[in-house]
Formats: structure tokens, sequence, C-alpha cells
């Protein structure tokens, strides 16, 4: 009987530039521990060896030496775990991968690279692992293509480890296509892939695991816990979930009906706790609503690593609308029609506000319509709010 | 001002009173004559009235009677919170200001100043309270157009104007300077022109500031990335062309091994050959001999056909041409003998020629002068029926003008009976005819004419109809209220019926009826004596008579006209007298050229002659005469003393000779020919020289193959020869010799060769021995070809190519080994790649939150522009329209008092009220105020007033006062008014007196109400 842990894409080392400096060390020292929990996971169950299917480095080429040092230093607390990595397009087999940067010596002995393809056989639990190393980031061929019948020994269970797309009319550029039915084909009790960064059963024997730790919102990899009986049994898959950060995404569409209960809505953290949180807010409010709502964003603005916010006030805000009289009633009616209907903003109001040597960012930098009127919307709320509220 | 309390003492009728009042509304009521009115006079002369004056009427106020001063006490807040107190005294009393009761002054005349100062309205404008404190009945006086009545006086309304103004302009200003703080930039600089970078510099400067530093920071970094990159990819590209070097290395040192092992196998082979190629030698040689041997064998049969064919077609070509000879011989020889027949026939031909030619000659000429005998009657008889054609025409034109003469004449005789008339007469009388018929209908007319008068009285007051009957033609119905003329020299009938009928008749006075007569009898005189005159009874008669006058001197121009045309009579005769004298010199001609006495009458009609003039007939006559003389003479040459019919019989003998002559010539050999001449002869002759030579030639040819040699063994019998065209007898006869003498010498050579072999003890043949050799070189060579490489198949070639690959090799690992250095060496450039792409990151993210920061303080800076702009453009709106807030606060009130938009209001700049209703087709039309309901035109009016104070309340809270001013308004509308007023009561004061308080606290609203019944 097999026993053996099916993971991929770690993506150690991996920029997350998105985020604030601290924040992405957080984040990248959680992939560390994600791996960790693997090896912990694998000796409680006293799994004998960990299969990983590429991507180890999130980029291989540039990656500094100590991010593959610090990966064998967990490693090596875990001496009893074997560790069998293949490289992925991210960290490829080719000119100054990290791989060979650091010395033979620096491997620990239960880690073992593949070099390019390998026949490997364990002799716990007569496995034989046929597994290909990328070494270069893209190519049009299966990275396993080389197995023949002869490769397959009676008696033996044998498993693919490969880093590699799908090879299917949805999926026809993807870089190292790898057939649907390779495993089959190929008389493979078990073919382990990597790249996805999603969990993915093609078939029952074909399987992506996924990253272990989200790289980016919609991840939802876990690592595989891999039982084969023996040759040409249907494997027994178990997701393992060892992630470290919770990856999520808020959508809230807003009206006064239901602002009251917008703040207790939003998702209240505890200190410490490692999620990582997006928000995308929609919808129209009235001016006061607004002026509260913008409050409670600046005030949340901290707790998320993004805030779409797409609230708008009401362009037909009566209470707001009957604050005003005379002629600033007319400056309130201009700006709701501006808002209401397809009147260009006066241009002069950008003019002379932008250096001319960063007008290249003008792009970039201009706000939106909906958002300079909302903005000057709210100043007039503000003046007649602090006038005293209603007149 | 609030208003918190009033005091008045001796006032009228009121003996003390003091209400205290509160902000929002007041409602004050009590029954009629109680001193509503009273108050309301009371509080206004403690605001504006001239305590010190004694005029009358404020001598008014005093109670009725007596000598009393009346006194108010008027106690107020303004906006600012100060508590004041006017008092005042009247007539000729006090005026005091209190603030906080302190007194300020109590001069009176200060004290009023000091409260316009406090109330901000100028002296002038005081008109303000009749237009917020509305007396009872007194609601539309602002729709009065007596000016007097009106309290809308020019100061007031430019007061308003100022105020609202300023209180527009205030709190646009107001809302500018509030969005001032942290944004001075864009108030001090407002075209950001000039605005400088540093700490002074505007939020987002500084950011943009930060970001152009990250911007430069990523473009450095970028640039190291770029190298890196670079290098890395050099890198990646080295890596490949040394794997693709070892596995070319790889192949050529495989392909090296091989090429080794060929060139063993080669240098076997090359020995071998080396050993065979003796052999070879004799074996190639032998063969060729044999080979050419055979070819001789089979040439020389050929050849010796060639040569006995030859033979025969020489033998049969002479026979042919010696027979050919002979019968040109012959034929030359009947030639000669048709030459001389021929040579004696032209001899004979040329004298029947010249006979046959003077007979023709003859021939000819009589039939020429035959012609030219037929020609002449014809030519005189067409010449005289012309001339006769001629006569016959003068005669004809000569009997027309004699006609015409006469026609002339028979018209001249008619217009003897008309006296002379000419136009003009005619026109004359008919002018005194006319002029007879004027004096006569003036005369008939003349015998009444009238002119009346009516005058109808009185005039312009009534009307009288009548008819009118002229002269019995028909009544004509007339009216007339003013005087009237008729007027007519006919008889009148004025019929008034039913009152009476007057009828006139009567003559002109003025129209002097004998004159006309006398004129009348002198114009019938004068008419009388012209139609003597003119032989007619009247002037019906006169026109006829003209009328006939006329046609006849018309055709009688007409006449002489056409005789004018024609030719005169006495060219005519002369025509005919010359054409005479014509006939008469052809007579004569006909005569002397054909001496006939007169022309038969039998000649051809159709003769195609042309008919001549006399002169070209004479010259024709003579050239005839000319020809006839030459012919004769001609004739005469031709017979020479002989005659005709001895001519004629000498040429039809010759002829018969000559003939005869020409038959007997067709009859000789060669009969093809007409006739033999010496040059056909001359050809025959070297025809036969040819062939002479040609058979010489064939003969010798003959005899030169036959002393040849002619081999027994090559036998010639059953061999077709081949065609051997242009081949001579010479040629082949050298051919034979010299393949004869080839033919031995091979046979020699051969038995050389084999007799040699034999002294050298080799049994085995020649062929056998070279074929087994062969065989063996052959085995090693294909052994060698299939050895790789394949296509190097020489020791030369593969000792080269052996060369070229180990050098290829060495080059090759050179190769790897540099890229390997390579290699090393960029890997070692490497360093601080994945630092520099880290922190590219890094300063990315940052640029990018600083990008977002910029963003949202640009959202700020610009919303911040758009207010500004906009603020500034509803200023200058508000210079534009000041009255707007105004108009659309009465607006509004209207949509609430009056829904369903049947009005539309609009204030214009003179603060006047124009108002449009719809009308039934829905437009908007204007109307004017006395179309509206009392209750519509007091509630207007209320809303202008209200809005007034709603506008002045923005500078200094007003006080309104309603004395009773909604009677007008139903119950449906009043409790809307009553709402609009608590609304504004937030920053107006109302005092609301009434007599019916029902009307207003059956309505909601917090009032603070005051029984005056109570209190008085």
């Amino acid at each position: 009987m097999a026993h053996f842990i099916h993971t991929s894409d770690w993506h150690l080392g991996n920029s997350f530039a998105g985020f604030d400096r601290d924040t992405a060390k957080k984040l990248n020292r959680a992939r560390l521990d994600a791996v960790k929990a693997i090896f912990v996971y694998a000796q409680k169950k006293k799994i004998p060896f960990i299969l990983c299917a590429g991507d180890v480095i999130d980029n291989g080429q540039l990656a500094a030496e100590s991010i593959l040092l610090e990966l064998f230093a967990v490693v090596k607390q875990f001496p009893h775990t074997r560790l069998i990595l293949t490289a992925g397009n991210h960290d490829p087999l080719m000119a100054n991968t990290i791989y060979s940067r650091v010395s033979e010596e620096s491997y620990p002995e239960n880690v073992q690279l593949v070099q390019r393809r390998e026949r490997i056989r364990i002799a716990a639990g007569n496995v034989k692992i046929l597994a290909a190393s990328n070494s270069e980031k893209r190519g049009n061929y299966n990275p396993l293509h080389w197995i023949q019948p002869e490769d397959i020994d009676d008696n033996m269970i044998h498993v693919g480890l490969a880093h590699g797309g799908l090879a299917n009319e949805k999926f026809q550029d993807n870089p190292f296509p790898i057939e649907p039915g390779f495993a089959r084909t190929k008389k493979l009790d078990y073919l382990a892939l990597g790249d996805w960064h999603s969990y993915k059963k093609i078939n029952d024997r074909t399987y992506y695991c996924g990253t272990p730790e989200p790289l980016q919102f919609g991840d939802a990899g876990c690592a595989l816990h891999v039982t084969i009986e023996k040759q040409g049994a249907i494997p027994k898959v178990e997701p393992v979930n060892v992630s470290q950060y919770e990856w999520l995404q808020e959508e809230v569409e807003l009206s006064d009906r239901d602002f009251p209960g917008f703040k207790a809505k939003l998702a209240q953290g505890n200190p410490g706790e490692k999620v990582i949180r997006r928000l995308t807010t929609a919808g129209f409010l009235s001016a006061k609503n607004y002026k509260t709502y913008k409050e409670i964003i600046r005030m949340e603005r901290e707790r998320y690593y993004k805030i779409d916010d797409r609230v708008s006030i009401t362009p037909t805000d009566t209470d707001f609308l009957d604050m005003a009289d005379g002629y600033m009633k007319a400056l309130l009616q201009r700006l709701m029609d501006m808002k209401q209907q397809d009147f260009p903003l006066p241009e002069e109001i950008f003019n002379n506000v932008i250096p001319q040597d960063l007008l290249d960012l003008e792009q970039s930098l201009s706000p939106e319509k909906q958002a300079i009127v909302d903005k000057a919307l709210l100043k007039l709320y503000n003046y007649y709010r602090t006038l005293g509220g209603d007149k | 001002m609030i208003i918190s309390k009033l005091e008045l003492t001796s006032w009228r009728k009121i003996r003390t009173l003091a209400l205290e009042f509160r902000e929002g509304i007041n409602l004050l009521y009590g029954p009629n004559e109680i001193g509503k009115s009273t108050i309301m006079e009371a509080i206004k002369q403690a605001l504006i009235g001239d305590a010190a004056s004694r005029r009358q009427e404020y001598k008014d106020l005093q109670p009725w009677g007596t000598d009393v001063t009346a006194k108010v006490n008027l106690f107020f807040t303004t906006r600012d919170g100060k508590d004041y107190r006017v008092y005042k005294s009247f007539p000729g009393g006090k005026g005091d200001l209190y603030l906080s009761g302190v007194h300020l002054t109590e001069d009176p005349h200060k004290t009023q100043r000091k409260l316009y100062e406090i109330l901000y309205i100028p002296e002038k404008t005081t008109g303000l309270f009749n237009l917020l404190f509305i007396d009872q009945g007194e609601a539309l006086n602002i729709f009065d157009k007596d000016r007097k009545k009106n309290p809308m006086a020019e100061e007031t309304r430019s007061h308003i104007r100022n105020v609202i103004k300023e209180t527009a302009f205030r709190t646009l200003q107001a809302f500018q300077d509030s969005l001032k703080p942290g944004r001075d930039i864009l108030f001090t600089n407002p075209d950001m022109k000039k605005f400088k970078s540093g700490r002074n510099a505007p939020p987002y400067m500084r950011l943009l500031e930060d970001a152009r530093e990250e911007r430069e920071q990523l473009k450095e970094l970028r640039e190291q990335i770029e190298e890196f990159s670079q290098r890395l990819e050099e890198m990646e590209k080295r890596e490949k062309e040394i794997k693709q070097l070892s596995v070319d290395k790889g192949k050529k040192e495989e392909l090296l091994s091989h090429m080794a092992d060929k060139e063993v196998e080669l240098e076997k082979l090359e020995k071998k050959e080396l050993e065979f190629k003796p052999l070879k030698q004799d074996y190639e040689q032998f063969i060729k001999i044999v080979g050419q041997l055979e070819e001789l064998q089979r040439a020389l049969p050929r050849q010796y056909a060639r040569a006995r064919q030859l033979t025969l077609d020489l033998t049969e070509k002479i026979e042919k041409q010696q027979a050919t000879q002979k019968e040109k011989q012959q034929y030359k020889a009947a030639l000669k003998a048709k030459k001389e027949k021929s040579e004696q026939l032209k001899e004979y031909e040329r004298k029947f020629k010249d006979l046959e030619q003077a007979y023709t000659g003859l021939l000819e000429i009589n039939k020429n002068l035959s012609g030219i005998n037929r020609e002449l009657p014809i030519l005189f008889a067409l010449n005289r029926t012309e001339l006769d054609k001629d006569v016959a025409g003068i005669e004809k034109k000569i009997t027309g003008y004699e006609k015409t003469e006469a026609g002339l004449k028979n018209l001249d005789k008619q217009l003897d009976d008309y006296p002379q008339m000419t136009q003009k007469k005619i026109e004359d009388i008919k002018k005194i005819a006319h002029a007879i018929d004027k004096l006569e209908t003036q005369l008939k007319a003349a015998r009444s004419a009238l002119k009346m008068q009516f005058e109808v009285a009185p005039a312009g007051n009534r009307e009288i109809a009548f008819d009118l009957k002229i002269d019995e033609e028909g009544t004509v119905s007339r009216k007339t209220s003013q005087p009237l003329a008729v007027e007519d020299f006919r008889q009148l009938s004025f019929l008034y019926p039913g009152h009476f009928d007057i009828h006139i008749s009567g003559r002109p006075v003025d129209i002097d009826v004998d004159s006309i007569h006398e004129k009348l009898r002198h114009k019938k005189e004068e008419l009388k004596q012209h139609l003597t005159d003119m032989k007619v009874a009247n002037t019906a008669e006169l026109e006829k008579k003209f009328l006939e006058y006329c046609q006849l001197t018309g055709e009688k121009e007409k006449t002489q006209n056409r005789l004018d045309s024609l030719t005169p009579l006495e060219e005519l005769n002369r025509q005919k007298a010359r054409i005479e004298a014509n006939r008469a010199s052809l007579q004569q001609d006909l005569k002397k050229y054909t001496g006939m006495e007169a022309l038969p009458g039998d000649l051809p009609a159709d003769e195609p002659l042309r008919l001549l003039s006399g002169p070209e007939l004479r010259d024709k006559l003579t050239e005839n005469k000319t020809k006839r003389d030459n012919l004769t003479e001609r004739t005469a040459g031709i017979l020479k003393n002989r005659t005709f019919a001895a001519l004629e019989k000498e040429y039809r003998e010759n002829e018969k000779g000559y003939r005869k002559l020409q038959a007997a010539l067709k009859e000789m050999e060669p009969k093809d020919l007409p006739e033999a001449h010496q040059g056909r002869i001359d050809k025959i002759e070297y025809e036969l020289k040819k062939i002479e030579q040609e058979i010489t030639a064939k003969e010798n040819d003959k005899q030169l193959l036959g002393n040849m040699e002619w081999r027994a063994e090559f036998r010639c019998d059953n061999v077709t020869p081949e065609s051997s065209p242009g081949q001579t007898a010479q040629q082949i006869r050298d051919d034979i010799k010299e393949m004869l003498t080839r033919l031995d010498d091979l046979t020699k050579r051969k038995e050389d060769i084999l007799k040699k072999r034999k002294q050298d003890g080799l049994d085995e043949s020649l062929e056998t021995e070279y074929l087994r050799k062969k065989e063996e070189i052959d085995l090693l060579v294909k052994r060698s070809a299939a050895m790789v490489p394949i296509e190097v198949n020489t020791i030369e070639k593969i000792k080269n190519k052996i060369a070229e690959v180990k050098e290829d090799l060495e080059r090759k690992a050179a190769d790897i080994k540099a890229k390997e250095i390579n290699m090393a060496e960029l890997k070692t450039k490497l360093g601080g790649y994945g630092a520099a792409a880290g922190e590219k990151n890094r300063v990315e993210s940052r640029h990018r939150h600083t990008l977002e920061e910029i963003k949202r303080e640009l959202t700020d800076v610009y919303a911040l522009k758009l207010l500004l702009m906009l603020i500034e453009e509803e200023k200058e709106k508000a210079q534009q329209e000041i009255f707007k807030p105004l108009e659309d606060r009465i607006i509004r009130g209207v949509e609430r008092l009056i829904p369903g938009g049947k009005y539309k209001l609009g204030i214009d700049n003179n603060l006047d009220m124009k108002i449009s209703a719809r009308d039934v087709g829905g437009d908007f039309r204007d109307v004017s105020r006395e179309d509206l309901s009392f209750g519509t035109k007091e509630q207007l009016s209320f809303l202008l007033r209200l809005s007034i104070a709603e506008q002045l309340s923005q500078k200094e809270p007003q006080v309104m006062i309603l004395d009773d001013s909604f009677v007008n308004t139903d119950h449906y509308r009043l409790p809307q008014l009553l709402e609009l007023i608590e609304q504004s009561s937030r920053t107006i004061q109302f005092l609301i007196f009434t007599c019916k308080q029902e009307d207003y606290l059956r309505c909601k609203g917090r009032f603070h109400t005051i029984n005056l019944e109570e209190l008085l």
C-alpha cells in the first residue's frame, strides 16, 4: 500500500506586491508555515514521503538563496519524511536557478530534486515515481511524454509527478499540456499535478492539489493525503487544510433602507486574526447616509486589503435638496443634474493641477466624474450640517 | 427684531394695555372695534413715529377730547441678542431708547436714527412696515396702481433688492469661505499656475512630489532589472547553446569512429585495385581489338555491296543518256526545217498586211462621209423648228400687251362718271353729319334738367327713405339722413310713399337752345352743299359711292402696274423681225450646204443633235465641209490610180495565199511550237554536249570500281547495300582500301596478345581471369560504400573528412569552454537581481498607494474647483436675476395653495409680479390681476410679502402683522396658508389680529393666543 502527500505551488518568496512590506513578509512566513504544517501532518500520520509538483519557489531564477535554505531548515526538522521536488514553470531548471545556486551540501538528505526526468523507486509501499522537472518557462509538450510501457513494472504502484496545464480545448495555450486521460493511457495509478492554485480532481487518478496557502483571492488549495492499496486500485484522496491565512471577499449593495445595518454587517475581526479582506460596495445613498458611510469606510480602511467603493449619492435626494434654497439650491441642483445626466465636467477644473512632467499619470490619477461630483455634494452637505442641520 | 412686549398708555381709546408677545405666531383676537388696528398702529408709531412732531396725525393719537399725551413702550430683541426698549409719547413728546435697561438716547430724532440703524432700514424705506404690517382691508394694496396707496415705493423696492442681493451673496460667500480651510491655495491662487512645492504646497502637491521621486526610483530599478534580465536571458541563451554544442559534439565523435572503420576498408580496396590495373588494361585492349575487328568484318561486305550497286547504276545511267542523246539530235533537225518555213511565211505576211490596211482604210472613209452627209439636213430642220417656236412666243406676248392696254382705257372711261373723291373730303362730310347728330342730341337733352336739394331735419338723427324714378326708366330706392342733392337733365319723380309724390320736369336755364338751332341749320346747309357736289342724296349713298370709286381706282392702279411690267410693244416687234431674218438666212444656208431647196418632212423628231446658234451652225457647216474634203483626198491617195474594185480583188486573192501558207506551217513538227528559232536549236546543242560529258565521266567511274581489290571472304551477294548519298566511286574505293589495311593490322595485334599469354604460360583465358578479379573488387567497393559516411568513398576524401571533423570537435570543445566561462561570469553579475526585483515591487506598491492617495486628494481638489466655479457662476446669476429666490419661494407657496399647476408666476427685476394661467387649450397666457378672484389675489399678495419678509429676515428677523388679512380665503386654503406661516415663523415673528379666532384655532399650528377682550 502506498501512502504519500501530494502538494504543489508553494511559491515561496512571493513578492505580494499589493501589500505593504510587513504584511508581505507575514504572508511569506505563512507560506513556509503551511509547508511546515504539511510535514507535521505527514509525521503525525506516518506518511513516508511528500511529492511536490513544482513551483516550490515563486521566482526560481531571482529568489534569494536564503528562501531555499529556510525551506531546507524546515525539512531538516523532519528527517523521516522524504521530500521529492520537481521544478515548475516558476522555478525551472535553467540558467541561474536557485537549485544550483545553493551548494549541494546544503540539500538535506531527505530532499530529492528531480533532474529533468527520473524514475524513483521507493521501497516503502513498493512505489515507482515517474517524475519530470521543467527546464524552461514555457513548453508545448507534456513533461511526462517520455514514459514508455516498459517503465511500468508488475506489482508496483506507479505515480506520475509533473507540473503543467491541462491539454483540452478550454486551455489550449497552457504551457506543458498534459492530456486528462494521460494516467489511464500510461497505466499510472496516480498522477500528481501542480500549476493550478485550487484543488481540482480531473478524474479518479489525476489531481491538482492547488497551493496550500492562498496567493490571491479565489485560491482554494490544500495538501492531498493519497492512499493507494495496490497497483490498479483507485487511489483514496483526502484533502488536508494547512492554510494559515483566509482570503475573504465581501460584496455589499447599499440603499438607504438597509443602510442602518451596514456597519454591523461589516465583518468583525479579532486582533491578530489571519484574514485578508477585500470589500466591494455599490449602490446609492442619501447625502446624510453617504456622509456616515464615508466615515465608516475611512475608519474601516485599515482592516481591508482593498475597498472598491462604488457607492454614490442619490441624485434625487429630496431631503438634501430641501436643505438649500435660493442660489445654493440652484448650485446643489446643478450638481445633482451633473450626476444624473451625462454632462461632462467643466474642463477648466482639471487645468493646471497636475504638473507638466507628471501629465502621463493623468489617466491613472483622474478620479471618476461621479466621485468628484459626490465629493462636491458631500462638501455642500457638510456645510449645511455644520450650519445646524435643518434650515 | 422680535417684539417681546408692547405697553400703551392713553393711546386713543385705550387707557392702558400691556401685551406680551413670543417668537413665532401670536394670535390676538377680539370682536370688532376692540382696538386691533389701534394696537398695530401703536407698534408702527413706536418704530417710525416722529415723537417730537405736533402734526395732526400725532395729535389724533391722544385720547379723544383730551390733551393727555399718548405713550407707547415697545420692547424688542435683535438678531445679535440685544434687548432694546423704545419709549415714545405723542404729540411733541419724548423719544427714548434703552439697551438692556440702559438709556441710550432721549433725543427723539437721535432715537429714531438709532432705531433705523438697529433695524437696518434706511429712513426712506419706512414704507416697508406698510408692506409687512397689513392693515385690515389693505391686503390687496400692493396691486394698487395708485402709487400713494401702494406700499411698494421705489425706495422700498430698492432696499429689498439690496438686502436680497446681500443675503444671496452672503450665503454663497459663506459656503465658499467654509471650503477654504486647508485649501487656501485654491483661493489665493485659483489658476494654480504659480504654486510652489515644499512645505506650503497643498498636500496633493507633496504627494505628487513623492510620486515623482518614486517614478525616478522605479525608472532606475527597472533599468537595473532590465540589465539583469538581459544578463539572465544571455545566460539562458548560453545554456541552450552549450546544450546544443554538446549534442553536436557527441554526434561528431560518433561520426569520427565510423570514419576510422571506413578508412581501413578503403585502404584494402585501394591495394586490390592497384594489383588489378595491368590485367584490366590488357583485357580492355583485347576487348577493344576484337570489337574493332568484328566491326570491320560487318562493314566490309556492306561497302563491297555499295561498290557493286554503284557499278550497276552507272551502266544503267550510261545507256539511258545515250538514248536521250539520239532523241535530241532528231529534234534538232526538225527545228531547223520549221525555222526555214517560218521565215518564208513572215515575208508573205508583210505584203498582205499592207494591202489589208489600204482596203479597210477605204471602208472607214466611206462610212465617215455618209455620216457627215446625213447630219446636215437634221441640223437645219432643228434650227428652223426652234425659230418657228420663237416667233409664236413673241406673237403671244404682243396680243397680251394689247389686251391689257384696252382694259386700262375701259376703266378710265368708267371713272369719268364719278366726281373727284378724296378720303379727307369724305371724312369732313362725315364730321359735319356727326356734328349735326350731336347738336340734335343736345337739343333733345336740353328739354329737361333739374337739381333738387333735400334737407333732412334734424340732420343725423333722422333717416328718410324714398324712391327716385328718372325718365320713367325704373325706380331706385334711396335712404338718407344727411342733405342730399339730385341733379339730372331728365324728368324726375320723387316718391315718398305714404307721404307724397313729386314729379318734376323742366328745362335747363343755362343752355342756349337758340344757338344750337342756329348751329344746326348752318351745318345742315353745309352738308347739303357737299352732298350735291358729290351727286348723292344722303351720307349713306355717299359712303356707298365712295366705296365704288375706291374699288375702281384700285383696279385701275393694278392694271397700270401690270402693263408697266410687260415688255414694251416696240421691243417685241423688234425681236420678231430679228427671228424672221434668221429664218431667211437659214433657208439660204440650206441651199448653200446641202443643195436642197426645202427640207424633207420626214426628219427624225428625236434627233440627238443639239440646236446650234447661228454662228455655231455656220462653224459646224464649215468643219463638216473640211472633213469631207479631207476624206475625199485620202481616198484618192489610197487608190493611186486603181479602182476600189481592183483593190478589193487584189486583197481577196492575197488573203487566200496567206492563209494556205499559215496552215502548212502549223502542220510541221514540232507541232507544239508555232515557229522555231535559232535560240532553241542552240539550247539543244548545248544539252547534247553535256550528255556526252556525263557519259564519259560515268564510264571512268565504272572502270575505277572494276579495277579495285575484291576479297573473296567478304561476300556480298546477299547483302543489301545501305544508301550512300554523295559517296562517289572514288570514295568507296578508298574506304574499302583503308578498311582492309586496318583489318590486317588488328588481326596481327590480336594474335600478338594471345601469343604473349601463351608464352607467359597463362592457361586461363584473359576474360575469365579479368571477370574473377573484377568480382572480388566489386564486392569490396560495395562493402565500403555501405559504411558511414556513405557519401564519402575515397581514401583521400575520408582522410580529409576525418581531419575536418577532428578540427570541428576541437573547436566545439573550445566553444563550450568559452561559453561556460561566459556563463560563470554572467552568474556573478546577477547578484542583487532578486533584491532589485523585490525593491521594485515594494516601490511599485508604494507608488500605487501614493497614486491612490493623490487620486483621493485630486477628487477633493477637483470637487473644490468645481464648487468654486459653480459658486462664481451662481454669484453671476444672482447679479442677473435678483429676485429669483423670491420667485422660487412664491412658486413653492402657490404650488401648495393652488395645486395642479394652474398658475405660473414670475417676479421681474422691478419686483412686479407677472401671473399667467392655463387657458382652455392648456397653454399659459398672461392674466391681469382683475381676472383673479379676491381670494387668490389676497393669497398672492400675502405670498409676496411673506417671501420678502423671509428674505429680509436673513439679515434681521422681521415682524409681520396681519389684521384679518385672509377674509377672502376659503377653508381649504387657510390651513395651507397657516402652514406656510408656521414654516416661516422660525425666522419671522407673526402678530395675527382677528375677530374670527375659531378659523385659525381649527388649524394645526402653534399659536400664542391673546384674547384682547380680556385685556381691554
